[in-house]
């Protein structure tokens, strides 16, 4: 009884961040498949600890924590991987015009760049967390962001 | 910046999320999978791989006199050394040589490099501007975050019989989530708790929940001290407004607030008095029998409703408006509050001051609060971000504006500030150059008017700090590019400081300690040369005693480490040279997520020996995971989590000896 109440409650809070998540990890791989992948694998860990979240409010940043640890193992795999991956992002045609832009000037970013502004952005951390999240001190986050936006705005200028 | 996001958001906005993800196939997938797991279920490790320990020896040119007077801000010495420069440095001014330990107390007017970039003004103006600059940024509105970023370290004494908090400054003391007096062991619980736990027999003998304290009220951080326990809490408010004929809406503001309790009898804590003032808590430090008390304060400009919510209020009455410092340019309506507390009479507010702008970080010592702020005025200095630093003395609750100055470039590392005989040693990096020179560092040490006294321009070109440490008058810096090397810089004439040398070694260290005489512990990564990869959590001894021969004595590579809280905050960091102890977290993303705490000792010949590898609650669960400390008292080494102390022999192999669990 109980895990079928569970089950439903979990699945209406993920019916609230699943574009979210999906799309953060897209912006962060720039990969369709591997962020499929890595959500589809976020989500199942996920659910097999959700007894665990004591406080359905921190839902959301509970499981970007998840996913956001998920990418952040797969970015380490790229760094090893020699074969280049297909930049579904910078390629997609969907949209407006400058949203294609937009795209292809993020997916210029370094990868910790990327992961930082979708963190942001999708995921909706403050510095602070980002910080926690990726050990690093919340200033160097804010400075890293600020440099990040402003090599985009470079990028789409040219 | 603002506008970026928004175009990044928006252009997601049209990527079609795959099928298999869409909530209805996720929930099918879900109902066949295997049920949702037990809490407190038995987590299954990978074997942590130590690494060998290996033993590098490089020469160096290294002159190097060590300072075995570690003392920061030991009053009398400080004082002295104080006095002694403004002396030396009298022939440049009258302003200076009057700079003397009664002008700290009784200048009423800020120096003039202050003037430069603050003044007060009228609340009548205040206001107007305030409103002004708060219209103006409301749209653009980057929410800034508030934190605890900010404190560099420096090593606390420990030669007691039990632990104290990782200091930033000697005898400047931080609050924190775990305290001991060494008897009773006071932890905060997810904001929410603050237990009293006998450490003997791990009885929890008194808990105070925070809906007793009041309404909405986190807890943040605490003090423990002479039979005093001080609490430092955040307090958000709902307020009721009318702003038509029947039309209600709901206003919230944050309040920080200190709240003294006795605790002669710790199953009986008894509540002493309380303070409140506006903004969230920032942070705190306690010198003597003063608490000075940091905010920040959000104020919102509200068409309907005067202007009772321009000026920040301490204990309920609007600060004065002599006592608040506007920027000669505002561009920001955040407020910095500060306020200070003696403990002898902890219901009242003893002076407060305000700073429109708040800080990044802080650095504190027993007489001056160094308050920096970035500047990132895209539309005045394009690319070139500039770090302000602003100096209040204060003395005996008095706290009083004394200078400023704008330096370039920004203070990657939170522990590159540092003051010591009157002079602030700071090392910022400056990013506006071309991407092929990379970073530009730079060492300035200003004096008490914040005037640049001497500097070093160009150290490690091209190389990114890590981190910053320093004891006395040397200051040991780290940058990386592919190899680490170990700066040394001599600061004993203020006016000249020199690097002394450079020691290279692989990897990189984030955080420095001084561990006993004449040795310096970093923890940080181990890298492959050549490609950059990161193999490892790597602990460092570095021998600091040789003046000829700086080296890396030993290191050791924990691999399969993906985390380590006390890379970034140090109070997490249990660094004890008397007793040998060195504690902090692990985290691994490895398969499963894990958290482990790891105890080592050190000695020259062997090295890094790993005492204990204690798996903690590893929960993914954000923001609950909390923080861990670790903490001795006599022969018994507690392990503080959130919801779980556990204790160890130290006598007996770091044999368990129990567990208290808390919910």
């Amino acid at each position: 009884m109980e895990e079928n109440r569970d089950q439903q409650t979990f699945i209406r809070l993920y019916r609230e961040v699943y574009q979210d998540l999906y799309r953060f990890a897209l912006y962060t791989l720039k990969n369709t498949h591997d962020a499929e992948d890595v959500t589809s694998d976020a989500v199942t860990d996920a659910y097999e600890s959700f007894s665990k979240l004591r406080s359905l409010d921190s839902f959301r940043p509970w499981i970007f924590k998840i996913l956001s640890n998920k990418c952040k193992r797969k970015l380490k795999e790229y760094v090893n991987k020699t074969v280049e991956l297909p930049d579904d992002l910078a390629g997609s045609r969907e949209g407006l015009e400058l949203d294609c832009q937009v795209r292809q000037a993020f997916s210029k970013l370094e990868e910790e760049e990327r992961l930082i502004i979708s963190m942001h952005i999708f995921a909706g951390y403050t510095s602070k967390e980002i910080g926690k999240i990726l050990h690093k001190n919340e200033n160097t986050i804010r400075s890293k962001e600020s440099r990040a936006l402003k090599k985009m705005e470079r990028l789409l200028q040219e | 910046m603002e506008d970026w996001k928004k175009k990044i958001e928006d252009s997601a906005s049209n990527m079609k999320v795959p099928d298999s993800l869409q909530p209805d196939r996720m929930e099918e997938r879900l109902r066949s999978q295997k049920k949702i797991r037990p809490f407190y279920r038995k987590q299954e490790f990978a074997a942590m791989t130590a690494a060998a320990v290996i033993l590098l020896l490089v020469g160096g040119a290294w002159i190097f006199q060590n300072n075995t007077n570690g003392n920061m801000t030991g009053s009398s010495q400080a004082d002295m050394a104080i006095k002694g420069s403004a002396a030396e440095t009298a022939d440049r001014g009258v302003e200076e040589a009057a700079d003397d330990e009664v002008a700290e107390v009784t200048a009423e007017v800020p120096q003039e490099s202050f003037d430069d970039y603050y003044h007060t003004t009228t609340y009548e103006e205040l206001e107007k501007q305030i409103t002004t600059i708060w219209k103006k940024r409301q749209k653009e509105y980057e929410a800034m975050e508030n934190g605890d970023t900010a404190e560099a370290a420096e090593e606390s004494a420990g030669t007691g019989a039990y632990s104290t908090t990782n200091l930033q400054v000697e005898g400047v003391d931080e609050g924190d989530l775990v305290k001991t007096d060494g008897t009773y062991i006071y932890l905060l619980s997810a904001g929410s708790w603050l237990r009293i736990v006998k450490a003997d027999n791990m009885e929890l003998v008194a808990e105070i929940s925070s809906e007793e304290i009041g309404n909405n009220v986190t807890c943040q951080e605490m003090y423990v001290e002479n039979g005093l326990l001080i609490l430092a809490a955040d307090q958000y408010e709902n307020n009721l407004k009318e702003s038509a004929e029947d039309v209600y809406y709901v206003e919230g503001s944050n309040k920080t607030i200190l709240i003294t309790y006795d605790i002669s009898d710790a199953s009986n804590p008894r509540l002493l008095g309380r303070v409140s003032q506006d903004g969230c808590y920032r942070t705190s430090r306690k010198v003597g029998d003063y608490v000075y008390l940091f905010s920040d304060y959000y104020c919102t400009v509200d068409e309907n409703d005067d202007s009772e919510t321009l000026i920040p209020r301490v204990n309920g009455s609007r600060i004065s408006e002599d006592e608040i410092y506007v920027p000669n340019e505002i561009n920001d309506s955040r407020y910095l509050v500060m306020s200070s507390i003696n403990m002898k009479n902890p219901g009242n507010i003893k002076d407060e001051k305000a700073l429109i702008n708040s800080g990044e970080q802080f650095h504190i010592t027993e007489s001056s609060i160094y308050v920096v702020r970035y500047d990132w005025n895209y539309e005045k200095n394009g690319d070139q971000v500039y770090t302000n630093f602003i100096r209040f003395s204060m003395r005996n609750g008095d706290i009083q504006a004394k200078a400023a100055v704008s330096l370039k470039g920004e203070l990657t590392d939170t522990f590159a500030v540092n003051e010591y005989s009157g002079y602030l040693r700071v090392l910022l990096t400056d990013w506006s150059g071309t991407a092929e020179d990379g970073p530009v560092n730079r060492v300035y040490v200003l004096d008490k008017d914040m005037e640049i006294c001497g500097q070093i321009d160009h150290l490690a070109q091209g190389e990114t700090i890590y981190s910053a440490r320093f004891m006395g008058d040397k200051g040991y810096f780290v940058t990386y590019r592919n190899t680490d090397p170990l700066f040394s810089v001599d600061f004993s004439d203020p006016e000249n400081p020199r690097i002394l040398g450079e020691l290279k070694v692989t990897g990189f260290s984030e955080y420095l300690h001084f561990y006993g005489e004449g040795k310096l512990l970093g923890l940080g990564w181990e890298t492959d040369p050549n490609s950059g990869e990161i193999l490892g959590l790597k602990i460092s001894m570095y021998d600091i005693s040789d003046p000829e021969n700086v080296a890396e004595e030993n290191k050791l590579i924990l691999k399969n480490v993906d985390g380590c809280d006390g890379l970034y905050k140090y109070k997490a960091v249990l660094a004890d040279a008397d007793e040998n102890l060195i504690g902090f977290t692990i985290e691994s993303y490895d398969e499963q997520y894990c958290k482990k705490y790891v105890v080592f000792s050190y000695q020259e010949d062997e090295g890094f020996v790993k005492k204990l590898e204690y798996n903690l609650y590893s929960e993914v669960e954000y923001g609950s995971s909390g923080d861990t400390r670790g903490l001795y008292i006599d022969d018994v080494l507690y392990v503080v989590e959130e919801q779980r102390i556990t204790a160890f022999d130290r006598k007996n192999a770091f044999e368990k000896l129990g567990a208290l669990e808390l919910d």
